[in-house]
C-alpha cells in the first residue's frame, strides 16, 4: 500500500513541522539553513508520497527524508568548495552579550550545548538529534536512519562522550561559588 | 575504560538494557564512583541537550514551510494547511497529557490561578496592568517556553544531587546574604531568598542563568526527606501574569509574572503543596521588591 496526499496527512505533515524545524536546527546549527531543509524535505516529501507506507511513521519517514537531503547537500558542497564544513557554530552565535554578563556567557549552558551538537560530525549530530532530543529508541533511530542498532549505539556514544567533556566544563564554569 | 563499557553505560542510561544488564551497571556504578559519574554525566548531556532545542519548538513556523506542504497551484490546500498551522501550535507537540496551556481558557483559568486571590494582587499591581492577560500568548522575549528551560535545569540539578554531585551549584545556607547581594545587582532589584523552614525547605544553592539573553536566578531547596524545589527568577518584557499551574514533564510548576520579572518555582513534588509553598515564596518576594 502506498501513501496518499490526503487532507489527513498533509495535516499531519504541518503538524510535524516544528518538529523537523528542531532536528533541522541541530543537523545545520543554522536558522536559514536549517529552513531551506525542511523545506526541500517538505517538497520531497509531497513529490514522493507514494513511497511512504501508511501506517508507518510519516514523522520517522519525514526525519529520514531531511537527514538524506542534508547529507547530499553536504557532499556536494564538498566536491563545489573542497573543504569540509561551514562553521555552523559560528555563525549560529546569537545577539546577547552585554558587559559584565559577557564573561558568563562564554559558558552559557545551551550556547554551549547547540555549538557542541554543531560540532559534532554529521552522522553523529543525527543520532544525537533523534535520540537525545526527539525520543526515538535505538531501534526508532535505526529505521528512521536506515541504519543497524548497532551503528546507532556506537555514534550516539561518541556524540556523548564529545559532549560530556563540554557539559562538564561549562557546568564548572557557570556554578556560583562564594564564601 | 574500554569503548565498549561506555557504550552499555549509555545505553543503561537511554533505559536500552534489560533488567539484568541494568542491575550489573548499577552494581558497578555503586562499586565504582567513577562510572557512576559517567553516567551522571551522559544523563545530564541528554538533559540539556533536549532543553537546548526547545525553543525551536515554539518559534513561529515560517509560511514557506507550510506553503510548501501546500504543493503548488493548490490554493484550497494552503488555506486549509496554513489554518492548521494555527490550530496545531507547536506547543500541543509536548503531549496532549500535560502540553496544552489554557491561554485561550477563560473558564478554565480559574482553576490554573492557584492559591492568590485576586485581592492579594491588588496590592502590588498598578491598576494600568491589572487586567489579567489571558487570551492572548505572551508578548515579548518570554513566553511560557522559558518553563522549558526551568524543568530542564531542574532536572539537570536533580539528577545531579541523585549522585551526592556539587557541581552544579554550591554555597551553603550561611552563604544566602551575600547571594542576595550577587544576584540582586544582575537583576537589579533587592532579592531575599525566601525563607522556606516553616515548609521544610532548606536552601542548597544558586546558579546565574541567562534567559531571554538576560541573568536570571535559580535557588535551589531541598527538604530533609529529599525531594527538591528550585526557584527562578528572570527579568521580562511581558505584562503582569496571575499564577499559574503548569506541568513539563514530571516537574510541575508555579509561575507568574509581575513588575518586569518572571517566576518560576517548580518540583517534582505533589502539585498542592508546591503551589502551597508558591503562595510563601511570592509573599516572601513582593515583600523585597
Amino acid at each position: 500500500m502506498t501513501g496518499k496526499l490526503d487532507d489527513r496527512v498533509r495535516a499531519e505533515m504541518v503538524a510535524l513541522l516544528p518538529r523537523l524545524r528542531r532536528f533541522a536546527r541541530g543537523l545545520t546549527g543554522v536558522a536559514d539553513q536549517a529552513d531551506d531543509l525542511v523545506q526541500a524535505a517538505c517538497e520531497r516529501a509531497i513529490a514522493r508520497i507514494e513511497q511512504w507506507t501508511p501506517g508507518t511513521r510519516l514523522d520517522s519517514w519525514m526525519f529520514r527524508i531531511v537527514q538524506t537531503i542534508w547529507l547530499d547537500e553536504r557532499r556536494a558542497a564538498k566536491v563545489r568548495t573542497g573543504e569540509g564544513r561551514i562553521d555552523a557554530a559560528e555563525a549560529a552565535e546569537p545577539e546577547l552579550s552585554v558587559d559584565g554578563v559577557r564573561r558568563m556567557e562564554a559558558h552559557l549552558t545551551y550556547d554551549a550545548v547547540r555549538k557542541a551538537i554543531a560540532k559534532l560530525p554529521e552522522e553523529q549530530r543525527a543520532v544525537m538529534m533523534l535520540v537525545c532530543v526527539e525520543g526515538q529508541t535505538y531501534k526508532e533511530a535505526a529505521d528512521t536512519l536506515g541504519i543497524p542498532i548497532g551503528t546507532v549505539m556506537s555514534r550516539l556514544a561518541r556524540a556523548r562522550l564529545g559532549l560530556s567533556r563540554v557539559i562538564g566544563d561549562t557546568a564548572s564554569g557557570n556554578v556560583v561559588r562564594l564564601g | 575504560m574500554s569503548r565498549m563499557d561506555d557504550v552499555m553505560l549509555m545505553a543503561y542510561v537511554d533505559g536500552e538494557v534489560d533488567a539484568a544488564t541494568a542491575r550489573e551497571i548499577e552494581a558497578a556504578m555503586a562499586a565504582d564512583a567513577s562510572i557512576a559519574a559517567r553516567a551522571q554525566r551522559m544523563r545530564d548531556g541528554a538533559a540539556i541537550t533536549r532543553a537546548a532545542f526547545a525553543d525551536v519548538l515554539h518559534e513561529p513556523v515560517p509560511d514557506r514551510l507550510v506553503a510548501a506542504l501546500a504543493g503548488s497551484g493548490n490554493a484550497g490546500a494552503a488555506t486549509q494547511a496554513a489554518a492548521n498551522v494555527v490550530r496545531l501550535d507547536p506547543r500541543r507537540s509536548r503531549g496532549s497529557a500535560h502540553g496544552v496551556w489554557g491561554w485561550t481558557m477563560a473558564a478554565g483559568l480559574a482553576a490554573l490561578i492557584v492559591g492568590y486571590s485576586a485581592g492579594r494582587y491588588t496590592g502590588v499591581v498598578p491598576p494600568a496592568e491589572s487586567p489579567v492577560q489571558v487570551a492572548s500568548t505572551t508578548p515579548g522575549g518570554l513566553g511560557e517556553r522559558w518553563l522549558d528551560h526551568v524543568a530542564g535545569i531542574y532536572q539537570v540539578y536533580t539528577s545531579s544531587l541523585a549522585q551526592k554531585d556539587k557541581l552544579l551549584v554550591d554555597f551553603s545556607a550561611e552563604d544566602v546574604p551575600e547571594l542576595e547581594k550577587y544576584f540582586g545587582s544582575k537583576l537589579n532589584r533587592r532579592l531575599n531568598v525566601p525563607d522556606l523552614s516553616a515548609r521544610g525547605f532548606a536552601p542548597q544553592g544558586g546558579r546565574l542563568l541567562i534567559i531571554g539573553g538576560k541573568p536570571a536566578a535559580q535557588f535551589l531547596y531541598t527538604s530533609s526527606t529529599g525531594d527538591l524545589v528550585a526557584l527562578v527568577v528572570a527579568h521580562t518584557d511581558a505584562p503582569y501574569l496571575p499564577a499559574q499551574a503548569d506541568r513539563r514533564g514530571d516537574v510541575n510548576i508555579v509561575h507568574w509574572r509581575n513588575n518586569g520579572y518572571a517566576y518560576a518555582f517548580a518540583g517534582t513534588i505533589d502539585h498542592q503543596k508546591l503551589q502551597d509553598i508558591a503562595d510563601r515564596v511570592w509573599r516572601d518576594l513582593e515583600r523585597a521588591s
